[in-house]
């Protein structure tokens, strides 16, 4: 899978001039366990990737023995907190721990034996555990021999005899235990069950496949695997993000909970709030941003206390949320003898559940670790309890999932994955570049020959077989037959295309003259194959990096030079697919990064002219003349036998005695035969593609943006805005004098410096 | 009336100033003054600030002290707008064109100085079409 670089790229800067890395989008191989670069390494809140607290307190690395490759342990920050305004950066930033040399590579290692806030999938590991050290044992990172077991939270709703309370079950367990109550007589309908017992929160383990012990094992606080989970953007969710927290907006009800509570609206009056100001009104509503991975409390009204009643409110007014969120609110009033309570449960439903889990890219099973009897080998007859998650093309989970069989004839690409680390390098198609491009497949049309012809593909030794069967005297040409004549032509190609399914070996036949020379009869002709792959990286990571600023040319053999859109492959990797069209000579190279970004056309041969041909056949016309003479006599003396032509019946006796010498003398001609080459200037050249990249040359001081400043272009209030600010026509509403506030107004179209 | 006189370490273009108090003292205005360029007599003798605060015009100010024939401390105050005018400043909504932390990188900056020479990086990539171990092919085209 791939980096969401979305997720990590952020506009912000922070005060105190902190930087934000935003390199990690110049890593287009961004793998877990290999070699970073060290400068990804910045101040983010992992909680919530739109705000930034800086954090260095998490952060470590240590040698790893035996290797210079140094093991990094990042935990940018667990807490709930968001930088706010007031905060001070902590200063080095991160980027300045690090040696710009230094090695590091990143894993995952877990904390604790569920998938909570504290492991870091995908980009990062856990704080370390006490005792842990750098000889980690790692397990196998086969993706198929990791599962991730989920578990649901409930909250039984008192009903009737069945007292409150909080459960765990896989969602499998839910789905019988609802049936199990209706038959015992608890709930009147599954329906009533399942509101009375909602999903408020959802945990998950991972579980590994132990080769050893041939069984399903969940993954130990001390054992780690390496892999790297993304989503296709930021309003998914990570691993961490599991708990499904979320704050309260502060006035009613508690502080921020686990979404395994709730929120509790106590009240001591005897009051129903029908007629009580005091109570009659209850609005509670986000009142500012809320976090996005936190439950947010949608607009609703509490107008009236109902003793018993069970209100469901989705989440469809809160427009922080993506409306796949599939969430919802219940609200449960109920009374403890004269104390009213309601209570506002945060609610899943059961495929939010299996979406929420499908976003991690794993499989995973909605059935009990020890209940799995099977070992993911068999992916066409996999049990319903197992699911694969959906994976783009472009490594990207969507949230959709596959479900026992449907896995096997699912076309993911995950379905084919090995190893956890068998990321699909492509590039990000929707990561907010404005491109809108889908990845435009190569048709393969029909390939074959000409049908009226036949084209053998020989080696310049093969040639020279069938020149030297040309001009042996004892060669098989029938008579009055011509082999030129049926010679379309002769081309080389400066390749060898021995090694490219063709067509099979046959001995080649002229104008029913069988040569006894073998070369490989073509079938098809058209074949076409992957000469390369080229990441075009970032350098700037700015406007710099794009025309007219930074220009690139690729150079494709025998077809020659072709300017490149950097708009759109900048940042990307791009093919390059050769196609050789055998029978005429062309050729056409294809540059396609999604869409087709270039084609150029060239010519791949070089027709051979057989001079002699020409020679041959003026010889051949002789010949023919001769022997039409000859015709003529024989002819003559047929018909003269009555005739006193002897002597002319002699001499033609002898010319035709002499025919099949002449033919030999005249084929003997052949051996003059020349291939005269045209110019095979094309031959000599650069064989590989190559890229020329031309870039600007910036020299900027090293206080740039505190005296120049960087192009914005944003509205903000200045407040939110610091250090070195130039202001549009800015209309600041102040009591100054019209002098003074056109020189506050002139202050800050030129520049001030802001707090 | 009441002056605060302060030491400004900031520059004229920073809206919150890094002042020091150095004293608070008592002043009159000197002829006819303006609230944005007002004229005092101290009742301080030295002039080791640059900087004042007058609370009843509400306006910090730019100071330039000068010593009159009779000994007196003499300020002359320009209105530093951006310090008396910080919080609407501050609360203001504007278009932000430049910025020292913010940078819309997509948008080109005039202002970046280039250098004329490029720099130029040629790379091959892929496989190799013409081979110079490999042969050649020839294709005979027969009728």
């Amino acid at each position: 899978m791939e980096v969401n670089r979305n997720y990590y790229e952020y506009k912000e800067t922070l005060v105190n001039g902190v930087e934000l890395s935003k390199r990690i989008k110049d890593l287009t191989n961004f793998k877990l366990n290999e070699e970073l670069d060290t400068s990804i390494f910045f101040v983010q809140n992992n909680t919530n990737p739109n705000h930034v607290k800086p954090s260095s307190a998490y952060i470590r690395y240590e040698p790893q023995a035996g290797s210079d490759v140094n093991r990094v342990w990042y935990n940018p920050n667990s807490s709930y907190g968001t930088l706010q305004i007031g905060d001070n950066a902590v200063n080095p930033p991160l980027s300045e721990l690090f040696d710009k040399n230094m090695k590091v590579r990143l894993a995952l290692c877990r904390y604790g034996s569920g998938i909570n806030q504290n492991d870091r999938i995908g980009y990062s590991s856990t704080t370390i555990p006490s005792g842990l050290s750098y000889t980690y044992p790692w397990l196998n990172n086969d993706y198929k021999k990791i599962i991730v077991v989920v578990f649901l939270t409930c909250y039984r709703v008192k009903y009737g005899s069945a007292n409150p309370d909080i459960y765990a079950v896989t969602p499998d367990e839910y789905d019988d235990n609802m049936v199990a109550k209706v038959a015992d007589g608890i709930y009147p309908d599954i329906e009533t069950a399942k509101l009375y017992n909602p999903i408020i929160g959802t945990r998950a383990y991972i579980g590994y496949f132990n080769d050893t012990t041939n069984n399903w094992k969940k993954l130990s606080d001390y054992e780690g695997m390496l892999f790297d989970v993304t989503h296709k953007s930021k309003n998914l969710y990570y691993a961490h993000n599991l708990l499904f927290d979320y704050a309260s907006s502060g006035s009613i009800g508690a502080g921020p909970l686990s979404i395994g509570n709730r929120i509790s609206i106590t009240r001591t009056s005897n009051s129903t709030g029908a007629s009580s100001n005091y109570f009659k009104y209850f609005q509670i509503r986000n009142e500012r941003e809320v976090q996005y991975w936190k439950g947010s409390i949608p607009q609703f009204e509490l107008t009236d206390w109902e003793e018993g009643r069970m209100q469901v409110i989705h989440n469809t007014m809160d427009k922080e949320y993506n409306p796949d969120d599939l969430r919802y609110w219940q609200i449960h009033d109920y009374s403890v003898s004269s104390t009213k309570y309601t209570h506002l449960y945060c609610c899943i439903t059961m495929e939010g559940v299996k979406r929420y889990i499908a976003s991690l890219g794993l499989f995973f099973t909605t059935n009990g670790l020890p209940d799995i009897n099977t070992d993911l080998s068999d992916l066409d007859n996999l049990p319903n309890y197992i699911h694969m998650p959906e994976v783009t093309a472009n490594g990207f989970t969507t949230n959709n999932y596959f479900s026992g069989k449907e896995i096997g004839k699912s076309n993911s690409q995950n379905k084919n994955w090995n190893s956890t680390t068998d990321s699909t390098i492509k590039v990000d198609a929707t990561s907010g570049t404005g491109d809108n491009v889908e990845n435009l497949e190569l048709a393969i049309g029909n390939t074959y020959v000409n049908s009226f012809v036949r084209m053998y593909a020989m080696t310049r030794n093969q040639v020279a077989q069938l020149a030297e069967e040309f001009s042996n005297p004892t060669n098989t040409i029938p008579v009055g037959k011509n082999p030129f004549d049926n010679i379309i032509g002769l081309q080389q190609f400066p390749i060898d295309l021995s090694t490219q399914a063709l067509g099979s070996a046959e001995n080649i036949v002229i104008d029913k003259w069988d040569t006894n020379v073998s070369a490989i009869k073509v079938n098809g002709c058209i074949p076409s194959r992957l000469i390369g792959r080229y990441t075009i990286d970032r350098q700037y990571n700015n406007f710099l990096d794009f025309e007219p600023y930074t220009t690139a040319e690729l150079y494709i053999p025998m077809c020659g030079r072709i300017q490149l859109p950097l708009n759109y492959l900048m940042g990307k990797t791009f093919e390059v697919f050769f196609i050789q069209d055998i029978e005429n000579g062309a050729c056409k190279a294809i540059v396609k990064c999604d869409q087709i970004s270039a084609e150029i056309v060239g010519d791949l041969s070089e027709s051979v002219v057989i001079t002699a041909q020409n020679q041959g056949i003026k010889k051949q016309s002789i010949m023919d003349s001769a022997i039409s003479a000859a015709g003529g006599i024989a002819s003559a003396a047929v018909s003269g036998l009555t005739k006193n032509i002897g002597g002319a019946a002699a001499g033609g006796a002898a010319y035709m005695s002499g025919i099949a010498g002449t033919i030999a003398a005249f084929n003997a001609n052949y051996s003059i035969i020349k291939g005269a080459s045209t110019a095979k200037c094309n031959f000599i050249n650069v064989p590989t593609c190559y890229i020329k990249i031309t870039r600007p040359t910036v020299e900027l001081p090293a206080n740039y943006g505190h005296t120049v400043g960087y192009v914005a272009n944003i509205t903000k209030k200045l407040s939110d805005v610091h250090g070195y600010t130039i202001c549009n026509n800015p209309d600041v509403q102040c009591n100054l004098t019209a002098a003074e506030k056109q020189k506050l107004k002139n202050y800050l179209q030129s520049g001030v410096y802001l707090p | 009336m009441t002056v605060y006189l302060y030491n400004n370490y900031s520059t004229d273009n920073t809206v919150d100033k890094n002042i020091s108090l150095v004293t608070q003292t008592s002043a009159e205005l000197k002829g006819t003054s303006s609230v944005s360029a007002p004229t005092l007599i101290l009742s301080y003798n030295t002039t080791n600030f640059n900087y004042m605060h007058i609370p009843d015009f509400g306006r910090f100010y730019h100071a330039y002290p000068t010593v009159d024939t009779g000994g007196r401390v003499v300020v002359s105050g320009d209105c530093d707008v951006l310090m008396s005018a910080k919080n609407v400043v501050l609360n203001t909504i504007a278009y932000v064109v430049r910025n020292e932390f913010m940078e819309n990188k997509n948008i080109a900056d005039e202002n970046m100085i280039m250098n004329l020479k490029k720099s130029e990086t040629v790379e091959s990539f892929g496989q190799t079409i013409i081979d110079d171990e490999a042969q050649t092919t020839f294709i005979l085209t027969v009728k």
